[in-house]
């Protein structure tokens, strides 16, 4: 009687859950963002690892020259499309299939970060997933100047109405989903402040396997830059696709080479530059350093199975 | 055999032990040695992670391995994408299969135990052998299931009480699939997102929800509760029985140890009528079942709230119950939180007879049982703790004046990781009990113990339990005054 309850139990919980999971509902929204929709096509999804390095300088966005220097550069070559208050009717915007955004929508501003900002004025709409829906947005790399692009940014930003430096402090809404992961995935181990201050590093192994990195110091392990610099973007990420291994170790022993770090490999990559974008916010040195030049593809040091954590 | 303080005898014993314990520790290198990779459990295999990653020291979870599992045994934001058939493709059959399952062996090598009267000394072989089949199929849907083979199974029927069943085999604690139903709620108009595969309701930078998961099969919910039972270091210790020469039943000699807290704490009660199997004081029942048909949801809010619901069946009833848990600090290498139980047992125990108290009468009686938990976490510092109060109802007017129905009982536990190879625990069980007035005896014990982990997945333990009660010899639940056990735990 009993185990035909049980039997009875799981067989329909088995049945229910394969029926629905083979009716699953289209999968919703990739990253919550509410400008991701069909008509507007301005998914701020996460910039690509050759431009994540390229963070604005702070003292841009506020700089009256920059703005002034930007603002003849928007009359001359922006306006046409994006319009002179910048809300989008240009004349030759409102004709377009993908209008183009709205910056005097704070939020939506608010929710793009300097390094996609910079991306999508360098690459325009040639790069995915705004060329397969058609953008007209021409690429500006060419053209402009690395400082006339931060120029044009910045009075760009002006009509938004805010007036501090685009930065996440300023705008927490650009990190949302990188801190939702980071809230699930990796406080345990990183902290709540990435401090390496979770409540898991000290039972890791205490004495002989490294600790969770501390995000907020100058110390990385995992880079292609010179020591005593800090990783690229492509560098974090590439830790936490393929995680950190143990060094092995008289604790370890029998389970040399497995990881202290899991694998985040399964995790969509956009999530993946998300979190790491959120990682990046919790040490201002990484946008403030200068000697990452700006859209060099760092190349990827060889794909080691074997990084592995040295004590 | 019952040389009263035998030094020669306690002696040996000694020897012997270390003897076995040394034996035991070349088999182990020995072995090792040969497979090294093959000596870790099904998800340390899986996810190709070191056991410390999910625990502070096997079988104890930290705050990694209660993410992981209440994802549904995947790594947070993280699942394969295509699940089972994603792992079938990349690692073909054959490693899928073996890093779907794991073993774990628990036994005593030896047991020592003393009485004001006697010395006894055994070797046991181990306890059980437990077989795991673990693997998340898809994203959302994950299976667990235990197989348990007890080379000293222990039975009871109404002819003979207690008995020895021999080796017996078959569906262990817990077999269940763990399913999310963020997707479902997302049809039916929840907003939700997608995270690694894995759907949560919520808006990012807003409310989120993970879950509800639902749990349903044979389970055993209380790995969310703040005092996880069947995560702690202290293993519970197995009854004794004897049967007197020219008697058909035995009679329990000794009751386990188990945490008081989630004991069913009343002397007398009976769980069923025709079996006639007495509810012994320290059967551990909701919250801690050890595994039992039902289902069970859990949802995590905003990344701090943790609400429980579900329905159990016991006995010849069934429980209904409602938990939550509350992260209140995450930081400094420090963290804490608190759960609240609620839980009623419709008809889930039988009153004796009010006539003849040996017999289980006609009355099925309800059980209210609510409490707190708490756990802290702090460097190597682990403290757990449940204060759990119990309450019956339904009992024959008869029965009232005989019969005690609110009983108590309080479980702490600490665990200290010395050292990266050493667990010491101790564990403080007061039992506060109800029941038949003319058997009611409460109890009080202290254990503590050693855990020796040559490697993250093998431990040798020593442990000794102390009961702080006089001794009562005709009282199962103190009729001894010292344990000492030394043991190994091994999972592969
Ligand atoms: C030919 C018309 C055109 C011109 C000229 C043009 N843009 Fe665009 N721009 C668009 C369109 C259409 C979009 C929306 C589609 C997309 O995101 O690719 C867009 C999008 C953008 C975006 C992304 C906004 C978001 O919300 O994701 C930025 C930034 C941008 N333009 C900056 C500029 C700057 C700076 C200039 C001048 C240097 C400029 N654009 C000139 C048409 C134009
Ligand atoms: C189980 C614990 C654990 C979890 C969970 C974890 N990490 Fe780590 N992480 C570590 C350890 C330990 C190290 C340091 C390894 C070393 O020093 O060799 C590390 C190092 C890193 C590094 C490398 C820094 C460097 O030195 O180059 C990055 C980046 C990182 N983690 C990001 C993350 C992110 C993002 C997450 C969540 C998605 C995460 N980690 C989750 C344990 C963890």
């Amino acid at each position: 009687m009993r185990s035909r309850t049980l039997a009875l139990l799981v067989g329909s919980g088995a049945f229910l859950a394969l029926a629905l999971w083979i009716a699953r509902p289209p999968a919703s929204l990739a990253n919550g963002d509410k400008h991701d929709d069909d008509k507007g096509g301005h998914a701020h999804v996460p910039a690509p690892l050759e431009y994540a390095d390229a963070h604005v300088p702070l003292g841009v966005w506020t700089d009256p020259a920059m703005i002034t220097r930007g603002k003849e550069i928007y009359t001359t070559r922006c306006a046409v499309c994006h319009g002179d208050a910048g809300d989008g009717k240009g004349p030759a915007g409102v004709a377009l299939p993908l209008m183009p955004s709205d910056f005097r929508d704070k939020a939506g501003v608010g929710e793009m970060r300097d390094n996609y900002w910079f991306w999508r004025v360098s690459e325009g709409g040639q790069v995915e997933p705004f060329r397969s829906k058609g953008s007209a947005m021409p690429p500006w790399k060419g053209e402009l100047s690395v400082q006339d692009r931060w120029a044009v940014m910045a009075y760009q930003h002006t009509f938004s109405g805010h007036d501090g430096p685009h930065v996440p402090r300023e705008h927490p809404e650009s990190l949302a989903m990188g801190r939702d992961i980071y809230a699930m995935a990796c406080v345990g181990c990183h902290g709540v402040e990435g401090r390496g201050d979770g409540s898991v590093g000290p039972t890791l192994s205490p004495r002989r396997a490294p600790q969770p990195r501390d995000f907020t110091t100058a110390e990385f392990k995992f880079r292609s830059t010179p020591s005593g610099q800090l990783p690229t973007t492509a560098d974090l990420f590439r830790t936490l696709t393929e995680g950190v291994r143990s060094g092995g170790g008289a604790m370890t022993f029998g389970l040399y080479g497995h990881r202290i770090m899991p694998s985040f490999r399964h995790m969509p990559e956009e999530q993946r530059l998300e979190v790491i974008e959120y990682v990046k916010s919790l040490n201002p040195a990484f946008r403030e350093r200068r000697e990452i030049s700006i859209v060099s593809i760092p190349a990827p040091p060889p794909v080691t199975s074997e990084r592995v954590a040295q004590p | 055999m019952f040389a009263r303080g035998s030094l020669m005898l306690r002696r040996s014993i000694v020897v012997v032990a270390l003897f076995a314990t040394a034996a035991g520790f070349v088999t182990v290198v020995l072995y090792a040695q040969v497979q090294p990779a093959a000596a870790v459990p099904a998800f340390a295999r899986q996810y190709d992670l070191q056991c410390n990653a999910c625990h502070t020291r096997p079988p104890r979870l930290n705050r990694f391995g209660e993410q992981f599992h209440m994802m549904g045994f995947q790594i947070p934001s993280a699942s394969r994408p295509d699940g089972l058939l994603g792992s079938l493709k990349e690692d073909g059959p054959a490693k899928t299969l073996i890093d779907s399952l794991a073993l774990r062996v628990v036994g005593g090598l030896f047991e020592y135990s003393e009485s004001p009267r006697e010395t006894e000394a055994k070797l046991e072989s181990p306890h059980e052998v437990e077989f795991f089949i673990a693997r998340p199929i898809t994203p959302s849907l994950s299976l667990y299931a235990e197989l348990e083979y007890q080379p000293n199974g222990i039975a009871f029927s109404r002819d003979r009480g207690f008995f020895n069943s021999g080796h017996t085999f078959g569906l262990g604690k817990e077999a269940f699939f763990m399913w999310n139903m963020g997707a479902l709620l997302g049809a039916v108009g929840a907003p939700t997102m997608e995270m690694g595969g894995q759907t949560m309701v919520g808006r990012h930078g807003g409310f989120t929800m993970h879950g509800p998961m639902l749990m349903a099969g044979k389970v055993d919910p209380n790995t969310n509760f703040s005092y996880s039972t069947n995560r702690q270091m202290l293993l519970d210790t197995e009854l004794e029985f004897e049967r007197e020469p020219g008697k058909d039943r035995s009679e329990v000699h000794r009751l386990p140890i188990v945490p008081y807290a989630f004991a069913s704490k009343f002397f007398g009660l009976f769980k069923n009528r025709g079996e006639r199997e007495p509810q012994l004081v320290t059967d551990l029942v909701m919250y801690d079942t050890t595994g039992a048909p039902g289902a069970d949801f859990h949802a995590m809010f905003n990344d701090v709230l943790l609400a429980q619901l579900g329905f159990l069946s016991e006995n010849e009833g069934f429980n209904t119950y409602g938990m939550l848990r509350y992260d209140l600090l995450d930081r400094r290498e420090l963290t804490f939180n608190v759960s609240v139980l609620l839980n009623w047992g419709f008809g889930v125990v039988r009153a004796p007879d009010p006539e003849e108290h040996h017999h289980p009468g006609g009355a099925r009686l309800d059980r209210l049982r609510y409490g707190i938990a708490a756990n802290l976490k702090w460097k190597a510092l682990d403290v757990y703790g449940a204060v759990i109060i119990d309450r019956l109802y339904g009992l024959p007017g008869a029965l009232r004046g005989d019969f005690d129905r609110a009983a108590a009982g309080l479980s702490v536990e600490v665990d200290y990781l010395a050292h990266e190879k050493v667990m010491l625990s101790g564990r403080f069980d007061q039992l506060w009990a109800g029941g038949l007035k003319d058997e009611e005896l409460d109890g009080t014990v202290l254990s503590v113990q050693a855990k020796f982990y040559p490697w993250q997945n093998i431990a040798f333990f020593v442990r000794d339990s102390v009961n702080l009660r006089p001794f009562k010899e005709d009282n199962a639940l103190r009729s001894w005054r010292n344990q000492l056990f030394v043991g190994i735990d091994w999972d592969f």
